[in-house]
Parts: C-alpha cells; structure tokens; sequence
C-alpha cells in the first residue's frame, strides 16, 4: 500500500500520502526520539507509490520546526523526489514557510538551487496551514 | 536510510570492478562522482548552517526564559517562580508540614504619615524602606511571603531551611539588623531634611506550619498559615516601638546565641491565657567576632567596641568603678538581661 496516514504528536508532524489524490503532505514540528523510525516509512511509502506506477505527486510541506536530524532525513526524501524526477515522474514541491522564519526559509531555498529536476516552490505558510 | 534509486555512476562503478568499464564510461562515472560529492558537501553545509541556527535560536530563547525567571522572582516567591518554571500542576499546588519562624514588621503611624506626604514621597520613601529590609531578608535567607501596604511578612524554615534552630537564629538576627539599620536610616532621612523618621515594631514566633501554595486552580500564592503567624502578628502589634518581641518557642531556639531580656507575660488578642515574650537585645556572635559588646537596661547602657578604643586603662577604670557601685545591686534586678537557659 502507498497510502500512509500519521497523526501529529508533540514531537512528530502528520503525515498523509494519498494514492487517489497523488498528494503528499508533511504538517507541523519534527524533532523525533528516532528519526529514522519514522521518515523511513515515508520514504518507503514513496517508493512504492511510485513503482505501482503512479507518474505525478504533489507534495507540500509544512514545517513549523525541524531539527537537524529531520533535515537530514528531509533532504534524503529530497533526494529520492529528485531521482524520480529524473527518472520522468512529475512531482510539483511546495515548500510552506512562517513569514518570520528565516532559518526554514534559507535551508529550502539553498536545497532548491541544488536540485536539478525537481522544482521546489517556497512560499508564505497561512494561519490556518 | 536506503538509496530510492541507484545512481547511473554507481552502475558505472560496479561494471568498472567486474572489469566490464570502459575509460569514457570511467571518466563519466568520475565526473558524476565529483559532482553528487560536491552536492553532499553543500548537503552537509546545509545542516550545519541550520543547525548552528537552531543553536542560536534556542540559546536565544534560554536566555529570555532566564530574563523572564528573574524577573518573575522579584514578584513571586522564589519557589513559586522555581514550580511555574516546572509547569507541573501537583508541584505548584504543593503544601506541606514545616517548622517555621515567622516575622511581622509594621510602621509605627504609618497612617498619619500617608496623611502628611504626597503619594510620590510616600512612594519614595516606602521604596526606600521596603529596599533596605528586602536586602537584610534575603542576606540572612529568608523567604519575603508579602508587603501588607506598611508591613513585611518573612518566614525562615521554606523551601530553605538551615534547621529549626539556625533558622529562628538567622529570623532574629535578621530582626536585630533591620533596627539597627533603621537607626541608621532615621539619621539619614533627617541629614537629608526629612522630618518624618519610620519606627518599627517586629514580632517572632516559632512553631509548625503548613506552607505551601493556597489558593485557588486560577491563583495560587506561597504562603504560611497557623497559628505561629497569628502569634508573629499579635506579638508585633504589643511591642514597644523600635523594638522586637519574641515568642517563648523562638527564644528556646535562639537563647544560646542572642542575648535576650525576659518581657513581662502578656494576653495577646484571641488567647486565654498569657504568653511569656522576650525581647532581643544582642547579637552574642557579633560580640565574640568583633569585639563589640552592646547591651541595655534600665538604669543601664553600655555600648563597648574594643576596635576604637584609644585608652584601655581609662575605661577598664570605669568598669571597674560600675562594677563596684554596682554591689549587690546586680543580683537583686528585678529585669535581668537572660543569658543562662531559660
């Protein structure tokens, strides 16, 4: 399955990878106990999203806070997106940042002038996300 | 975490280890090679720049967390600043069983005053006042429970406590020096053409207490309550001006370390039966550290501070010739200055 469904708690965001919707969503704080226990289910899910032969994803992201072990985990998810784009999956990146934060804002901006066939949209994060 | 995809130099690679690569096809996988290594390295850049924010950002944060902790202390007692800081609801709604030595203070008129002085003087002045005593509280330990408009509510024995007897010692201490500094004080107000001087009255008591933070889910306050707080507040409403009373239970704790004249026995308000009070005189380790002996009586004073003498043999003299006029006189004093065990 390549569906993938994770609440939010206090340390973790939610998570929602929906085949129907091509759509995926990453919402909220990321500093997790065990970082790879839970961005490598997603990666997986991605994966196989892909090789049941879906060819596009939306995906947004909606950090309010990551920690440096969830940026690394981000940018290995960045660079799987990227292979598949390579590889001709069209996948469409928006990255949602606070108005005020520019720590995010730097960290995405300087990751999307290194990708090469995935295009990664920064944009202002709403109230309501 | 597991590659997605394996990159087209990697395939290159392994061909060239099996011996299946040819030189464009290594010079091809080398160059990519270069090139995701320089990508790894900006990755790597990458978080340590954001971590280094991050760092920055939290330290940031610790530092207003500080501030604000400061500041909250000066309003709220220490232990309610240090529970606010734990945010756990059983810690701030804490209440226990403690042996305490309780202090009241009041300004003798203060109403009168408050009549005679604009609100900024007063103002002024009870700045002054409140700063002096709040320095001499917090030098001997205590814990500042309130400001009553004119009074000062102190407890020693919560949340630190040196044990009962050091703690009612380090209460009474504390008293001893805040008369004195208001001797002090009187002087200076009236070098500075105040005619109005503050006069105290201080009462101790000593017992069990329950101390803790009362009050409600919405409002909480760290406070004493019992009846040894009742007995501080009588015995300061009884004593004389400038002076400190003491409850029997606080001298029992003090006597071997302050010296103390032995009160009359008094009814204090709500009670049925008198109390034996004590009023503090001397601080006795001041005496053996410094060399100054004070003390009174009536009919008596003596003030000797062995530092500045300048004629040793002219007030031995004078000592001697007191102790001789004194006679038999001195055992039969009815207001004896108590050193020995009561």
């Amino acid at each position: 399955m390549a569906e993938l469904n994770l609440s939010a708690t206090s340390r973790t965001p939610a998570v929602s990878l929906s085949k129907a919707a091509s759509h995926l969503k990453i919402e909220g704080e990321s500093y997790p106990e065990d970082v790879n226990g839970f961005y490598m289910p997603i990666m997986q899910a991605v994966d196989r999203y892909f090789a049941d032969g879906k060819e596009s994803l939306a995906v947004e992201i909606h950090l309010i806070y990551f920690n440096s072990s969830s940026a690394r985990a981000l940018t290995e998810l960045l660079d799987s997106l990227e292979g598949h784009a390579a590889n001709g999956a069209s996948i469409t990146f928006k990255w949602f940042c606070d108005h005020d934060d520019d720590i995010t804002r730097e960290f995405a901006e300087d990751t999307a002038m290194d990708m090469e066939h995935l295009k990664i949209i920064i944009a202002d994060m709403t109230r309501d996300g | 975490m597991a590659d997605a995809v394996t990159p087209s130099w990697k395939q290159d690679i392994d061909r060239l280890l099996v011996g299946e690569a040819d030189n464009a096809s290594l010079r091809a996988a080398l160059i990519q090679l270069q090139k995701d290594y320089k990508r790894q390295t900006r990755q790597l850049n990458r978080l340590i720049k954001l971590a280094d924010a991050n760092a920055n950002k939290l330290s940031a944060s610790n530092m207003r967390l500080d501030n604000l902790s400061r500041n909250l202390a000066r309003f709220v007692p220490q232990p309610v600043a240090d529970g606010l800081k734990l945010g756990s609801q059983p810690h701030l709604q804490q209440v226990k069983r403690a042996e305490l030595t309780m202090f009241f203070s009041d300004i003798v008129g203060f109403t009168s005053m408050s009549e005679r002085l604009e609100p900024e003087q007063m103002a002024k002045l009870m700045g002054s006042y409140f700063n002096e005593m709040t320095t001499i509280c917090n030098r001997w330990g205590g814990t500042l429970d309130q400001f009553i408009g004119d009074a000062i509510v102190i407890f020693f024995g919560d949340p630190k406590s040196e044990g009962p007897h050091n703690d009612a010692v380090h209460a009474v201490k504390m008293a001893l020096e805040m008369q004195q500094r208001l001797v002090t004080l009187r002087d200076q107000w009236a070098a500075d053409g105040s005619d109005l001087a503050i006069h105290v009255r201080m009462g101790l008591s000593t017992g069990f207490c329950s101390v803790g933070n009362f009050g409600s889910t919405a409002r909480l306050h760290y406070t004493a309550l019992g009846n040894v707080v009742n007995e501080a507040a009588r015995l300061q409403a009884q004593c004389p001006v400038d002076s400190i009373l003491i409850a029997e239970d606080t001298y029992r704790r003090i006597r071997d370390r302050v010296t103390c004249r032995k009160g009359a026995r008094i009814t204090l308000a709500g009670r049925r039966h008198p109390v034996q009070v004590f009023e503090p005189i001397a601080d006795d380790t001041d005496s053996n550290h410094t060399g100054l002996i004070s003390g009174y009586d009536d009919g008596f004073s003596l003030y000797l501070d062995c530092s500045k003498l300048v004629n040793n043999a002219r007030v031995k003299s004078l000592l001697e010739i007191a102790l001789a006029t004194l006679g038999d006189h001195a055992s039969n004093s009815s207001n004896p200055i108590l050193k020995e065990p009561f």
